[in-house]
């Protein structure tokens, strides 16, 4: 399957994603103090955090407790999260997959440090209300459907990166190719999705 | 770190997928310059967007329940003193001897033995934490049906597991109830199945010496039970 240039927008409804009632999420009402409200948002993540943690480990026992140790650091640093710099979901499951990496990490011996960088790395994402709202309307389809757009190699390299954790080095050797290659295939993967699941932008300003 | 090789490792970065030494120096060099800033956002909303896609992946028979409990297990802070007297009363004290003697001795002993031992507060404090966060098993019974309730030893919640409970009547519905100095209150409701069911449970009061198991008609307020009971814990 390739990648053409005029291909994928996706049909987003901009008045809709626009006018969204925006209801409190057990995460935001556990942030804003509600304690009790925790066991609902652990119950709310658990299936995709586990699928998240399973694509990294592969051993269902152990992404069962990478996602105990995630839904531990959520506890602990949820303060940490800006609903103005970041997608809920994705944050959250950034820090499970995160949680999943340091696993793989340990258990491979080559452990350097807890990537545990989510909050740091957001820290940097300008606020962007028309991006938060388009997150909130994408659906994992969406998503998929957008990646089986891009080119095989280019799919192949967003999988073992960023779905199996793998270092671009790692991966390098692993396919027989340069880092460079490994890393410049990334960026333009990542170019083509952000453009491919955005809508134009002309559309959602004023 | 000069401006190309930030760019080179922009999307790295983005994803976390950088060593501790590239992180903090993109890091530092992003803070500073307004065109890999601008670069950055549109890899980390692409990384944002991965986040949510995960390839489908069917949760384990009770993976659910294990990750809830072990969460609530790591978050609660072990009791600083022994086992609060109100975790096990009344009948409760024979159903969870009965259920978890053996766990239960054992604890006790290795508490005993720590605590001679080392002689350490501190450690027996912990032990006693980790059996008070067990889970008390209740047997549920009645006609050709049987269940098992596992109650959190703090009552936060719990899980019911039925075997060979049919499936409630056309407009009717089953109910699990606690009962105790308070009477009845509504734990949660089903429909039952022919094989083998999992009902969640909320928090449940600390109270309660008995549940069961009632046939309610659909409409009924749930306020208390008005049906027949099928299932009961020991009385």
């Amino acid at each position: 399957m390739g990648y053409t240039e005029t291909s994928t927008t996706f049909d987003h409804n901009v008045d809709k994603i626009l006018t969204m009632p925006v209801q409190a999420s057990p995460f935001q009402r556990f942030r804003a103090g509600e304690h009790s409200a925790f066991d609902q948002f652990v119950a709310e993540y658990t299936g995709p955090a586990y699928a998240t943690a399973l694509q990294v480990l592969k051993v269902p026992a152990r992404a069962e407790e990478a996602v105990q140790d995630a839904f531990v650091r959520l506890w602990q640093r949820a303060g940490q999260f800006d609903p103005d710099r970041g997608n809920e979901r994705s944050w959250v499951l950034a820090i499970v997959r995160n949680s999943a990496i340091d696993a793989l990490r340990k258990q491979g011996r080559t452990f350097e440090r807890s990537i545990d960088d989510a909050p740091s790395v957001y820290a940097l994402r300008d606020p962007d209300d028309v991006w938060q709202r388009v997150l909130e309307g994408l659906t994992s389809t969406d998503v998929r459907a957008a990646l089986q757009q891009l080119p095989a190699e280019q799919q192949e390299i967003v999988l073992k990166v960023y779905y199996e954790g793998k270092r671009p080095v790692e991966v390098a050797r692993e396919l027989g190719i340069a880092e460079g290659t490994v890393r410049s295939r990334l960026r333009l993967a990542l170019g083509k999705l952000r453009e491919a699941l955005g809508p134009v932008r002309e559309d959602l300003e004023p | 770190m000069t401006h190309e090789q930030a760019q080179e490792l922009l999307a790295d970065f983005a994803l976390g997928l950088l060593d501790s030494g590239e992180h903090a120096a993109v890091q530092a060099h992003v803070q500073d310059c307004g065109e890999c800033r601008a670069d950055l956002q549109e890899f980390l909303r692409a990384g944002e967007a991965l986040a949510i896609a995960p390839l489908e992946a069917e949760l384990p028979f009770g993976a659910a329940e294990r990750i809830a409990a072990g969460v609530r297990a790591r978050l609660d802070p072990p009791r600083p003193q022994g086992l609060p007297s109100n975790v096990i009363v009344g009948p409760w004290r024979n159903i969870a001897l009965g259920a978890a003697a053996g766990v239960f001795l054992l604890a006790v002993g290795l508490t005993a033995v720590t605590i001679a031992w080392l002689d350490a507060r501190d450690e027996a404090d912990r032990l006693e934490g980790q059996l008070a966060a067990r889970a008390i098993e209740l047997p549920l019974s009645g006609e050709g049906v049987s269940g098992t309730v596992y109650v959190a030893s703090n009552f936060a919640g719990g899980v019911a597991r039925f075997t060979g409970l049919a499936e409630a009547p056309a407009q009717h519905h089953y109910q699990l109830w606690s009962e105790g100095p308070y009477g009845a209150k509504s734990a949660a409701d089903f429909t039952g199945s022919n094989g083998e069911l999992l009902v969640q449970l909320p928090e449940l009061p600390k109270e309660m010496t008995r549940m069961f198991v009632t046939l309610e008609p659909d409409g009924a307020t749930g306020a208390a039970p008005t049906g027949p009971e099928v299932l009961s814990t020991p009385r």
